[in-house]
């Protein structure tokens, strides 16, 4: 014994409740083949089906391209569309029968730390018992065991479904892995422990297999079967004529580690260490695993025992008993007529939940030019769904939302760091330098650079899995030799070298990245500090959402959280229960417990005291059960006394809850010992779906990227002459998506709003309120369409476990950790590799076209499934804006097309680089309307002249006055090319005057629409300033180099939004010389490629943000960095003609325009400039003649404010 | 032109001894005692007693004066006449003010803690002329012993006073030989009788800020000035109790007084200074440029319209000969058939005969447009309200439209300020908006800018020779210049004109509108006349010592259509220049003497001590006299108690002039 068994052995035993469920498959074959499902079912919708459902991962395990996990189980299309089961796959009367299946508790299920694929081992050993009461002698119990090692290795594969691998013994046979199920069930008698002590054993985690992993492993009965459900045929109980005796039959299960070193109490406190690195101590790990401590629980706690009970499966005679009793399999509807109607089952189709919600309710149509009062109910909810409480009320930005089916997730691009000022110490204490600026500048360049090096490195990392993986496939179907010579996987380990060398040398530039900042934050002024965040993410075109309305929902109960565990002290030794009703089957426990004595089972008395406690608690039903068998008149009386019993089992309920006690005398909760079977278990597990893609044959060609202010993605646009979608060469994509947890508070929130807001409500929220509703994304069908295997098995390589050899598993094993450690601190996603489809075409760069849903199946963890689309009266609503709009004549499925416009089928973003480094403004300019001038200024705000029209509207001239402090400035001699060309640009004296009253007159109209977030501080005086900057913007890809044919792709950019009052854009010029300015709501949009930047020039209120659409991406909103502008406007002169003013002598005799800082002169026509003093209105008689003059105002800004921000300092 | 003063109305005035505070300046504290006597279950008498001392401190002036504060002095700075028998005077504008400390004299009634010292130039000048008057910090007037290191000069007995601004003040102080203080500050007797209250009428002044309107201290010297220059100090007795009481201690040779106040007047028995002396010097006309006889027409015509030439120099470089009126001409001025300027050059007008340019509307416009400009709130008020663009007449129409909205609204805020918000909206036909009270102030605004308030000088008379020295014009108000001038304010969101083209009501008619409404308060009308810039209105200015001498001089004018009327506005514009505007044709102007600043003169008895021969007299001794006369020579306003300090100030009085000038309108 190792230390850890020893001390387990000494150990006080922990019980832990689990949930044990029974579906029972009974009665004859229909003429198909077919059994029928549990009639019961029928009242929560007869569509209900069910297979005798059973993965075989084998051939998956072998050759990694077939895992058999094929959506819809196999099912093939049968008459009218539909899809019915292969015979080979159709439930036999072997299939009938009571399937048992129990769900660990969650803190087993879950991982050991965050994004770690890292979970507690199983429990793998478990004692079965049934306990049957026939109808001929209610009072007797008759007593039947099994037990099952969940995994010992070699299973049978016709009853066990999970494969794990295991090397081939010898290992010089070279690193081919086989794959065994594992999973053996036996009898009590037949169980020799000597012998399943021999078996190889694995250890099994809430993953099944750590190798291929499956999400659903710990739940769906397909995946464990005598791991962690089991299947009781009721053979040893049927006569000659394969009939059941009338009875009822109820389950008892226990369950323990094989390996003591494998319980949660002896290895999570090795695996879930404190800070210090100390073991964690009990209270640590019982928090993580969620278990509540026995009360009174003294010394040492192990090992844990599980134990659940699920008592009364009837097969009584409906006709003898004179109605069905609890849950009797088949018997006939017993409502006559009262149940209520079924809930239709309706689906909605978005592009999210919410988009997928909102459709569910959709039956009008909506566009843009209808008033906001008018809107209808859908994009009501939409508004709700939003956040937004007063749809009728929004602001156009967030109308802009609702418009945008977004449709994309994001992929974090890293991190990098910015200054923050601490809330109490601004004002006060100086600013960082602006060397430390520059150096910050410099480090996040690093950074950048570091994480760009990154992001192509997970690229390099998935291609080599994926390379890998063929290898690995090559050598199971036997085309590739791993020992052949010359070595063949050379090539592979030679780029595993460098990929192994090159993340070392991205980590170990990382760290002395981390260490420069740490240290540069050290050096900081007190009162700043660094802060990371993010880089711009990348976004992938997301997976369709579908809502399912009125679906029955889940029946699995829930067991009190934390789970009350126990120890043997406090099993309940006696019930209130009444003997003669239903007796206790004391010598055949007796029996049984020494049986498990003698068979050397560990914890023997401990599993014996649990199996008494069951039959205890069985006997405790039976005798409530059969206190009342009278003859029920209707489903009103059976349903009122099935919820009466089943109350009885469940705490909480004054005067009708059973009031248990242990040993110990504390209370045990009914529902931690047994549940009571009321009908068949139903609990949505995964939807499987089948979809006809049809890629638009013209390609971009037939979307429209829409000017103007119009939504922001392509609009579908049917070629002429061209069918719009016929059923003509579609993409088959199948899938299956696991039915995630998720908060569904936002949905019921939302509704709640929407319902409250009586005006647009007709009363379908409340339905939908009332409705089951489960949302599910369409996982994979993006991939699937780009010619990607969702599906593929990806095994993890594992040098302890070689599929090719030690050397390259190890390598690519050693890779992908580090990578992975990296890319989790540096906050930049890791996508999951996925292997092209077997011959696939090149993905194209960009894809666009439509779908339809044609099946869809909810399936749940027993194998039961419905169809919610079968029917003929259910229609899939697609979201109005993601629905084409085509002729009926092709619109005549369940399911109306739904539009993917144009998206790229790379990780992308849009990246907006403004030109000049930390000082991106280049010019400035203001609207003078005191003299109908444009004012030109230089990016550090001098005043460089203006621009006035001369001359009668239509022939008249821009005239070029310069205004700057030093002397005459002409046009061409502004310093900034980019604002010497915009200026130059709007004086050509070809134009006239054209080019600057088209400027004018875009300002004019541009600024009353633009609410930036603050007024400049000298706008009350000569309007708002805008800034003229320079912008660079290109696409980039995830993985760094632009995917294959996307490096000619150009793609037109839209910018600004007038709608958005955030929205700051007067107008772009293309290029850098401003050769044509077009204001908004203009066709002109300079195409952005991957490879090209684009090149523009945008006017700008500099305190507001520029919107950048591309259609395929989320558009962007670009913006000047805050200080930078701040400081700016502090500096920004201003000048403005000004006369006939009365002078006194030299002084002119005016008062100085109100103003923050600078000092206001006064330029006259003879080029002299006086200082503006405070005018005194008093008289002067000082006898100097009056006389009147001519010139100009201007502020001078000499010295920098005296409170600017210290960016100032270093513009 | 000038007409003979006949004292018509009586000037009135009341006097009184004192205007004493509830609470002096300086430290004080508050003592409470409260004792709870109960009896206890057992029959025990059981006592508490609750106490509290808190101190405090009452702030008023104490080492310097405000200017502010002065409302005239008498003689007149620097004034030159026959002053032999006058009391020199200081009229302040704190009724409380002489009082506000308090000295600690035995036995003697409330005294002022300030005195009049009258010093000959002489004098002044053996003890160091204006060099000897320093400039110290107050804490330097804190020090132990109350001596300079050498003991030749003695300090005031003063304690230190918290105040916020000290470090920041600066005092004046005059080290006073001691013979010459001793002799010339007030006996504890005399003390109370050189001050009182005088209280007048105010409605016919130019305003000004003071507590207690009308009711204005006057503290006087106990010695009659000297013949040459005469030096008048108001200084400081807190502190001085052993100067007024004859105690001081021996060594000193100099006490170091707190100078409050000083100024120098000139004795010249041969120099009349007198109000209706120089009333009748005035010179009398219109607001026009006389030119000699034999100046050419084209030179002579504008001058005589009011128009002063000016260089104009252009942006072009060029400089233009032109002619400049402000918004006074000497004779009505016909309506321009334009009202709107788009900028200040279509405001220029070219004479079609000689070329000759006329810059008086162009200059208004611009000046109107930089008023605005330097204006913050009427820049933000207007940005906040027009952000297109829009011009002048679009502007007022805005308003105009903004006003008929919210009248309810506003007439709320005008009868009671900050409560437009709060009354229940039912009542406004729509909620004010939030800009409602920045776009009020530019209502407001506008019309003081009507009103010219603000306007610099230079720009209402073009030149000096429009108004010399010692003289008073009458003029017409131009109201074209006016439009002119609230054009420019309005100018400054653009040229567009929008609602207000379709409207159609002219610009003039729209800002007179907002005038009106602004004129009537919380009576304002939904849709007044707006002919108030089509009404006439006259006025005068008027540059003389007579404005600068007598701060409070009273001005009362008559209209053809109303007798009595009301002047617009009466302001000094500068110390010696009066600016009235009335509405209507002005016929006569009254200027009265302000009665608080009437000529405080020893009358000359046998039975009454005169002054010794330093000048020096005692009120008390010459009130015991008087008094012992009975009452053969009664005041014109007797006061109740003959020896008090409103007595001694009705026997010394002067009865004061009115003198009224009559426009003889060219008919």
């Amino acid at each position: 014994m190792s230390p850890v068994e020893t001390a387990a052995a000494a150990a006080t035993a922990i019980l832990v409740p689990i949930q044990l469920e029974a579906l029972v498959i009974e009665g004859a074959a229909a003429p198909e083949g077919d059994l029928l499902l549990a009639r019961h079912t029928a009242e929560r919708g007869a569509s209900l089906r069910w297979k005798a459902n059973r993965v075989n991962y084998v051939s998956g395990l072998r050759t990694l391209v077939d895992p058999k996990l094929t959506p819809f189980l196999g099912a093939v299309p049968a008459a009218g569309d539909r899809l019915a089961l292969r015979d080979s796959e159709r439930p036999t009367t072997t299939d009938r029968g009571v399937y048992l299946r129990w769900i660990v508790p969650a803190g087993l299920r879950k991982s050991l730390a965050q994004n770690s694929l890292s979970f507690p081992a199983l429990p793998d050993q478990w004692v079965i018992l049934r306990l049957l009461r026939r109808a001929t002698s209610r009072a007797e119990v008759e007593l039947k065991a099994w037990v099952i090692d969940g995994s010992a290795y070699p299973g049978d594969a016709g009853s066990a479904s999970l494969p794990v691998a295991t090397p081939r013994k010898g290992g010089a046979a070279g690193p081919e892995v086989t794959a065994q199920p594992v999973g053996v069930a036996r009898t009590l008698d037949e169980y020799d422990p000597a012998r399943q002590a021999q078996m190889a054993h694995t250890t099994l985690t809430a993953l099944g297999t750590a190798w291929t992993g499956s999400p659903t492993f710990s739940t769906s009965l397909a995946e464990n079967r005598n791991v962690l459900s089991w299947h009781d045929g009721l053979e040893d109980l049927r006569d000659a004529q394969d009939k059941l005796p009338l009875a009822s039959v109820s389950y008892a299960v226990v369950g323990w580690y094989l390996t003591p070193g494998a319980d949660p109490l002896a290895a999570l406190p090795l695996t879930l260490k404190s800070e210090a690195g100390a073991p964690a101590d009990l209270d640590a790990v019982l928090k993580h695993l969620g278990w509540a401590a026995p009360l009174g629980a003294q010394g040492r706690l192990g090992p844990c025992l599980f134990h659940g009970a699920l008592a009364h499966i009837n097969f009584w005679d409906a006709e003898r008993y004179r109605g069905p009793l609890l849950g009797y399999p088949q018997s006939p509807p017993a409502h006559g007529g009262l149940m209520p109607p079924e809930a239709r089952m309706e689906v909605g189709l978005g592009t999210s939940a919410q988009a997928a919600l909102a459709a569910l309710v959709s039956d009008q149509f909506w566009d843009d030019e209808v008033e906001a009062k008018d809107r209808p109910k859908w994009a009501v909810l939409e508004g709700h769904l939003l956040g937004a409480a007063d749809p009728a009320g929004l602001d156009a930005a967030t109308r802009r939302k609702l418009d945008h089916p977004l449709g994309f997730t994001s992929l974090e691009a890293g991190q990098r760091h910015v200054l923050v000022q601490e809330k109490e110490a601004a004002e006060k204490a100086p600013g960082p330098t602006p060397a430390q600026r520059e150096e910050l500048a410099r480090l996040n360049e690093r950074q950048s650079a570091l994480n760009g090096v990154v992001r192509g490195l997970i690229a390099r990392g998935n291609a080599l899995r994926i390379a890998w993986r063929e290898r690995v496939v090559a050598v199971r179907t036997g085309t590739l030799r791993p020992d052949a010579t010359p070595d063949p996987l050379a090539g592979l380990k030679a780029e595993l070298d460098a990929f192994v060398e090159d993340v070392g040398r991205a980590s170990a530039t990382s760290l002395v990245l981390l260490t420069a900042f740490i240290q540069f934050g050290a050096n900081l002024p007190p009162g700043w500090r660094l802060e990371a965040e993010p880089e711009p993410s990348f976004w992938v075109a997301a997976d369709p959402v579908v809502m399912l309305a009125g679906v029955p929902g889940a029946s699995r109960p829930a067991l009190p959280e934390p789970l009350p565990c126990r120890t043997l002290a406090g099993v309940v030794a006696r019930a209130p229960v009444a003997p003669e009703r239903a007796a206790f089957p004391e010598a055949a426990l007796a029996a049984l417990a020494e049986r498990l004595h003698a068979k050397g089972l560990p914890q023997a008395g401990a599993l014996a005291a649990l199996l008494r406690e069951a039959a205890l608690m069985e006997q405790a039903v039976a005798s409530a059960a059969f206190a009342e068998t009278a003859p029920f008149v209707g489903q009103i009386e059976w349903t009122r006394w099935k919820d009466a019993l089943q109350a009885r089992f469940r705490s909480g309920t004054p005067g009708q809850s059973l009031v248990l006690a242990g040993g110990d005398g504390r209370e045990v909760l009914p529902e931690t010992l047994v549940s009571v079977w009321g009908q068949q278990p139903w609990s949505p597990l995964y939807i499987d779906w089948s979809v006809n893609w049809h890629t638009s044959p013209g390609g971009l060609d037939d979307w429209r990227f829409a000017t103007g202010q119009h939504p922001l993605h392509y609009d579908y646009r049917q070629p002429v002459g061209v069918p719009a979608t016929g059923r003509a060469n579609p993409t088959g994509v199948k899938g299956r998506s696991l039915m995630a947890p998720m908060d569904g508070r936002f949905m019921a929130d939302a509704l709640t709003a929407a319902i409250a807001e009586s005006r647009l409500n007709n009363g379908d929220f409340a339905a939908l309120t009332r409705t089951p509703l489960v949302g599910q994304e369409l996982s994979g069908l993006g991939a699937s369409v780009r010619r990607l295997n969702a599906q593929a098995l990806m095994p993890r390589p594992d040098a302890a476990l070689p599929w090719l050899s030690t050397a390259t598993d190890q390598l690519l094993a050693q890779g992908t950790d580090a990578l992975a450690r990296l890319a989790a601190g540096l906050r930049i996603a890791m996508p999951a590799p996925l292997p092209p489809l077997p011959s696939a075409p090149e993905v194209p760069a960009l894809e666009a076209g439509w779908f339809r849903l044609e099946h869809l199946w909810v399936i749940d963890d027993f194998g039961q499934w419905a169809e919610p689309i079968a029917r003929p009266e259910t229609r899939v609503q697609p979201h109005p804006r993601s629905r084409l709009r085509l002729g009926p004549a092709v619109d005549d499925t369940q399911c109306g097309p739904f539009a993917r416009p144009p998206r790229l089928t790379e990780g992308a973003r849009l990246d907006i680089a403004f030109s000049g480094g930390a000082d991106p403004i280049r010019g400035w300019i203001y609207l003078n309307r005191l003299d109908q001038a444009l004012v030109v200024c230089a990016g550090d705000g001098k005043l460089l002249g203006e621009l006035a029209l001369e001359g009668a509207v239509g022939g008249g001239a821009a005239v070029w006055r310069s205004l700057a402090e030093a002397g005459p400035v002409g046009l061409a001699a502004i310093g900034d090319p980019v604002l010497a060309h915009f200026a130059t640009w709007l004086a050509d004296p070809l134009e006239g005057a054209d080019r600057l009253v088209r400027m004018l007159a875009a300002i004019d109209e541009a600024l009353p629409t633009i609410r930036a977030r603050e007024a400049a501080p000298e706008q009350m005086l000569i309007g708002r300033p805008l800034a003229v900057v320079a912008v660079e913007a290109r696409f980039q890809s995830f993985r760094g180099e632009p995917p294959p044919g996307a490096a000619a792709l150009r793609l037109p950019l839209r910018l600004g939004n007038r709608r958005d009052e955030q929205d700051g854009l007067v107008g772009h010029g293309e290029g850098r010389r401003f050769s044509v300015f077009a204001a908004l709501d203009t066709p002109t949009a300079p195409p952005a490629g991957f490879a090209t930047a684009s090149q523009f020039v945008l006017v700008m209120d500099p305190l507001a943000s520029v919107e950048i659409a591309s259609g395929v991406l989320p558009a962007r909103a670009a913006s000047l960095p805050i200080d930078t502008v701040r400081a700016a406007l502090t500096r920004l002169e201003i000048g403005f003609s000004a006369g006939p003013v009365l002078f006194h002598g030299a002084l002119p005799l005016l008062p100085p325009p109100a103003s923050t800082g600078g000092r206001w002169e006064w330029h006259g026509s003879d080029g002299a400039s006086v200082p503006i003093a405070a005018l005194g209105i008093e008289p002067r008689f000082e006898g100097a003649p009056p006389s009147v003059g001519e010139g100009r105002l201007i502020l001078r800004r000499t010295e920098p404010a005296a409170k600017a921000s210290p960016l100032v300092a270093e513009g | 032109m000038p007409h003979p003063g006949s004292p018509s109305e009586a000037l009135s005035l009341g006097l009184y001894d004192a205007y004493l505070p509830a609470l002096t300046a300086g430290s004080h504290r508050v003592l409470v005692q409260q004792s709870i006597v109960y009896e206890e279950t057992g029959g025990a008498q059981k006592a508490h007693h609750y106490y509290r001392d808190e101190a405090f401190v009452v702030r008023g002036p104490r080492f310097f004066l405000d200017e502010n504060d002065i409302h005239a002095r008498y003689p007149a700075v620097g004034a030159m006449g026959d002053f032999g028998r006058h009391v020199a005077n200081i009229v302040l504008r704190k009724r409380a003010l002489p009082w506000e400390r308090e000295l600690t004299l035995a036995g003697a009634p409330r005294a002022p803690w300030m005195a009049l010292l009258l010093l000959t130039e002489a004098e002044f000048q053996a003890q160091g002329g204006d060099a000897a008057v320093q400039t110290i910090a107050p804490d330097a007037l804190f020090v132990p012993g109350r001596r300079t290191s050498d003991g030749k000069v003695l300090f005031p007995r003063l304690a230190a006073e918290p105040s916020p601004d000290a470090g920041q003040q600066r005092v004046s102080v005059l080290d006073l030989e001691r013979g010459l203080a001793s002799a010339l500050c007030p006996s504890p007797a005399d003390l109370p009788l050189l001050a009182h209250v005088r209280q007048v009428a105010m409605d016919d002044k130019p305003r000004a800020a003071m507590h207690g309107a009308g009711e204005f201290p006057v503290v006087c010297a106990r010695r009659v000035p000297a013949p040459g220059a005469n030096l008048a100090l108001l200084v400081s007795l807190e502190g001085w109790e052993e100067l007024i009481e004859g105690r001081l201690p021996a060594g000193p040779e100099r006490l170091r007084l707190v100078v409050l106040a000083r100024w120098r007047f000139i004795h010249d028995p041969g120099f009349a200074h007198s109000f209706p002396g120089l009333a009748g010097r005035l010179d009398i006309d219109l607001l026009r440029t006389k030119t000699p006889p034999g100046t050419p027409p084209a030179v002579a015509v504008p001058h005589a319209a009011g128009y002063t030439q000016m260089s104009y120099r252009r942006d072009a470089g060029d400089a233009l000969p032109s002619w400049y009126r402000g918004p006074f001409a000497p004779a009505p001025v016909a309506l321009l058939p334009v009202d709107c300027f788009d900028h200040a050059d279509a405001a220029l007008i070219l004479s079609p005969e000689d070329g000759a340019l006329t810059t008086s509307y162009a200059a208004a416009w611009q000046l109107g447009r930089l008023m605005a400009l330097a204006s913050p709130s009427f820049l933000a008020a207007t940005r906040a309200f027009i952000t297109d663009n829009a011009g002048p007449r679009e502007v007022a129409f805005r308003l105009d439209t903004f006003m008929r909205l919210h009248l309810g609204a506003i007439r709320r805020e005008w009868a009671a300020p900050g409560a437009a918000v709060s009354t229940p909206a039912d009542e406004a036909k729509a909620a004010p908006p939030d800009s409602f009270h920045a776009v009020l102030k530019m209502v407001v605004w506008l019309r003081g800018l009507l009103r010219l308030e603000g306007v610099p000088f230079p720009y209402l008379v073009g030149g000096e020779a429009l108004l010399p020295v010692a003289s008073l014009r009458f003029f017409h108000v131009d109201s074209n210049w006016l439009l002119a001038l609230a054009n420019g304010a309005l100018s400054l969101s653009g040229t567009a004109t929008g609602a207000a083209a379709r409207d159609g009501l002219p610009l003039r008619r729209l800002i007179a509108r907002l005038v009106e409404r602004c004129e009537a308060g919380p009576m304002a009308e939904l849709d007044p006349k707006g002919d108030a810039l089509d009404r006439p209105r006259t006025g005068f200015l008027l540059r003389s010592t007579l404005v600068s001498d007598w701060p409070g001089l009273e001005t009362v004018v008559d209209t053809a259509a109303e007798q009595g009327a009301r002047l617009l506005r009466l302001e000094r514009l500068a110390p010696d220049v009066l600016l009235g505007v009335a509405e209507g044709q002005l016929v006569r102007l009254t200027l009265k003497e302000p009665p608080e600043g009437l000529a405080f003169r020893l009358a000359k008895h046998p039975d009454v001590p005169e002054p010794d021969a330093r000048g020096l007299f005692s009120p008390l001794a010459r009130l015991q006299a008087e008094s012992a006369l009975g009452g053969a020579r009664r005041p014109p306003a007797a006061p109740v108690d003959p020896l008090s300090a409103a007595a001694f100030a009705a026997g010394a009085l002067s009865s004061g002039s009115i003198q009224s000038f009559v426009w003889e309108i060219a008919r």
